[in-house]
């Protein structure tokens, strides 16, 4: 087990800089998960870890010591691929067994290893068949299972579920959630997927164009996210942005968005805002679940107004409804018994506790 | 399509008669109207292909005048001669060893384009298949006048090594030497594209993931690249077996079966009998004598092909 270092990497294709310049460090035993659009360097970053490519510039670490010339087999990582790669000509027992085989390991180790493996991943029945013979989701449990008997200092996961359907996908997800907390390998996952993201990462790393966004544990990306770019990847339906800009009433801090739609900031809001400039064009981000129905005895900084609902999509659960304001579509979360019906009105109201104010032009939440 | 062409047409099945019935049900098997359907080709192919077989095996049972029938005559004559002997001989390491040469070789050449960067592939696909689009008598030809032993390219280049003269075709090894080499040469293009196509069907995620295992560049060959391999591997193998010994050209201009029969091979050595000799069925004896050879071989090739097939 160990830690991974990346100082300042850089990966250039001829003119293409697809990463460009990043900074992490990946803590012992830590699940991190690597994620963003497709084209983000997140892959590329990844196989810069495990050596499959070249890093152009920068250091990458593990265990303390650079390995920027370290040839993959001399790593001591294992790593899952999106579509298992798994030998087609080998059994299950031959294939998680073939890097052990490689190193010259003594046959009764490699045996309990791979038992041992093949009973923490459920495949203990499967060994002797052929990966043509698996579905899906028995091929990424084995694909795993060639991964956990190397026993390396890290786990290297690429879109490990992408291959898989969605049922399976969930069923996956808390598998590997489960073997990590029994292995505790230090573990770089990499997905586009920000729901994966969430639920199995210690810490997330979003990246974008090649340049980490933000580094924190998904409960600070989802509620203090940085920059717009996080704000709107993160969480599902995404998050609001609506053009406004400050204005004081009488003392007091207004946020307003149209020309008949102002809200009062909350004290603490309002304090916190006070200082920007009020001619700044900036975005009110606000989270789905923070524009609900209106109640009768609102809390305070729970502010009501009237829509005309463009959409309903009802979920069982609750009802998202979609409307337009300023130009902008704008998600929010009802409950079913609310009464929201495609193109009626309703009034809603809107949580400005948890809103959050971003410099349009820039990105940057303030 | 086949079930629909013959839907059968239930009220009027009912009404006709008991042999049209039996007519329509032989029809309504798929097994039935498919064998119908290449009938035709079927035909073609036994006109074309059986019927010079079985008149081959015929021939091979007369006389030498070709009137009378002597059974397994021929063969017992052919048992009991040396050069038939040193044919088989000839024949045996001439294909054998020419196989394997072309395989190696084409199987490192495949190697080297496979990592030659896309946008310069194709020019060294073309340069390297040269020797397999241009017609082998002609290409034969312009070895025979290398290997020439008095004023040829080669034996010049080797005499400022103080090499030779080296009588390419003139002594029983070197002739035999140079045969397989042209035939090396003329072949191993084929191997190369074959091998080449193979190459890239592998996914390049397994040598991933083999690189990350701890495999060196030979055992990714080993355990990756072969086995991924195998299939093509033995159907070029068996075609190349069977062409190679069967073959006639290279041989027939290059040496045309001496010094004193020593490179005679199946093909060469039936058309030195059957028709220089003017004895047909002897000819005809001498030829089929492959048969049972490259089926032995065919068999040993092919025989899991099927279970091993498509294994990703």
């Amino acid at each position: 087990m160990a830690d991974v270092s990346l100082r300042k990497v850089v990966k250039r294709y001829d003119e293409v800089e697809a990463v460009r310049g990043i900074d992490l460090d990946i803590a012992d035993h830590e699940f991190v998960v690597l994620v963003g659009p497709s084209g983000c360097g997140k892959s590329t970053t990844l196989r810069m870890i495990a050596g499959l490519e070249d890093i152009s510039d920068g250091d990458i670490m593990i265990g303390g010591d650079v390995v920027n010339d370290v040839p993959p087999k001399d790593r001591d990582i294992a790593m899952v691929f999106q579509n298992y790669a798994l030998y087609p000509h080998m059994t299950v027992a031959e294939n998680m067994s073939f890097g052990l085989r490689l190193k010259n390991y003594p046959k009764a180790e490699i045996k309990s290893r791979v038992t041992e493996a093949a009973r923490m991943l459920d495949i203990t029945d499967l060994i002797d068949r052929k990966p043509k013979q698996l579905s899906g989701g028995q091929r990424q449990r084995v694909a795993m299972g060639r991964a956990i008997v190397r026993n390396p200092k890290v786990f290297l996961f690429d879109e490990p579920l992408s291959n898989l359907d969605a049922k399976l996908r969930v069923q996956m997800r808390i598998e590997i959630k489960k073997v990590h907390q029994k292995v505790r390998t230090t573990t770089v996952y990499v997905t586009h997927d920000q729901v994966e993201a969430m639920t199995l990462a210690d810490r997330v790393v979003v990246m974008n164009h090649g340049r980490i966004e933000q580094i924190g544990t998904p409960n600070e990306l989802y509620h203090k996210p940085a920059t717009r770019f996080v704000a709107s990847f993160i969480g599902s339906p995404a998050m609001n942005f609506v053009p406004c800009r400050l204005e004081d009433v009488g003392g007091k801090l207004n946020v307003r968005l149209t020309d008949r739609l102002a809200f009062a900031l909350p004290p603490a809001r309002a304090a916190r805002y006070q200082a920007l400039s009020r001619t700044d064009r900036l975005l009110l981000g606000i989270r789905p679940e923070h524009v609900m129905e209106a109640r009768p005895h609102a809390e305070p900084g729970v502010e009501p107004f009237d829509a005309v609902l463009d959409v309903t999509e009802p979920m069982g659960m609750e009802t998202l409804v979609y409307f337009t304001l300023e130009g902008s579509q704008v998600c929010g979360r009802v409950s079913p018994n609310a009464g929201a019906q495609d193109g009626s009105p309703l009034r809603l109201a809107v949580d400005l506790n948890n809103m959050h104010l971003l410099n349009e032009v820039t990105g940057a939440v303030l | 399509m086949v079930d629909v062409a013959f839907q059968p047409n239930r009220t009027a099945a009912a009404q006709s008669g008991r042999r049209r019935v039996g007519l329509r049900n032989a029809l309504r098997r798929k097994s039935m109207s498919a064998f119908l359907m290449t009938l035709p080709l079927i035909l073609l192919i036994a006109i074309l292909v059986i019927y010079p077989a079985i008149y081959s095996l015929h021939l091979a049972t007369l006389n030498k005048a070709m009137t009378k029938f002597v059974g397994f005559g021929n063969f017992e004559f052919l048992f009991k001669r040396e050069t038939f002997w040193l044919v088989v001989k000839q024949s045996c390491i001439f294909a054998i060893s020419a196989v394997i040469f072309k395989a190696l070789i084409g199987f490192i050449v495949a190697h080297f384009v496979h990592n030659v960067p896309a946008n310069k592939q194709r020019k060294w696909r073309g340069m390297l298949l040269v020797p397999w689009v241009i017609p082998p008598a002609m290409s034969t030809l312009a070895w025979l006048w290398l290997f020439d032993p008095s004023y040829s390219a080669f034996n010049y280049t080797l005499s400022f090594f103080g090499i030779g003269p080296i009588p390419w075709t003139g002594d029983a090894m070197w002739a035999r030497f140079s045969v397989i080499l042209v035939n090396v040469w003329y072949g191993a293009p084929f191997f190369m594209i074959m091998y080449l196509a193979a190459l890239k069907s592998v996914p390049e995620q397994l040598y991933e993931a083999a690189a990350i295992d701890g495999a060196n560049w030979w055992q990714r060959i080993w355990y990756v690249t072969l086995p991924m391999m195998r299939n093509i591997i033995a159907i070029t193998t068996l075609f190349s077996l069977i062409v190679t010994f069967a073959n006639f050209d290279i041989v027939r201009i290059l040496t045309a079966g001496g010094p004193l029969d020593h490179t005679h091979i199946f093909a060469t050595w039936a058309f030195r009998v059957g028709i220089e000799g003017s004895d047909i069925p002897l000819g005809a004896s001498v030829s089929l004598f492959m048969v049972p050879i490259l089926a032995i071989a065919a068999i040993f090739i092919l025989r899991d092909i099927t279970k091993r097939g498509n294994e990703a």
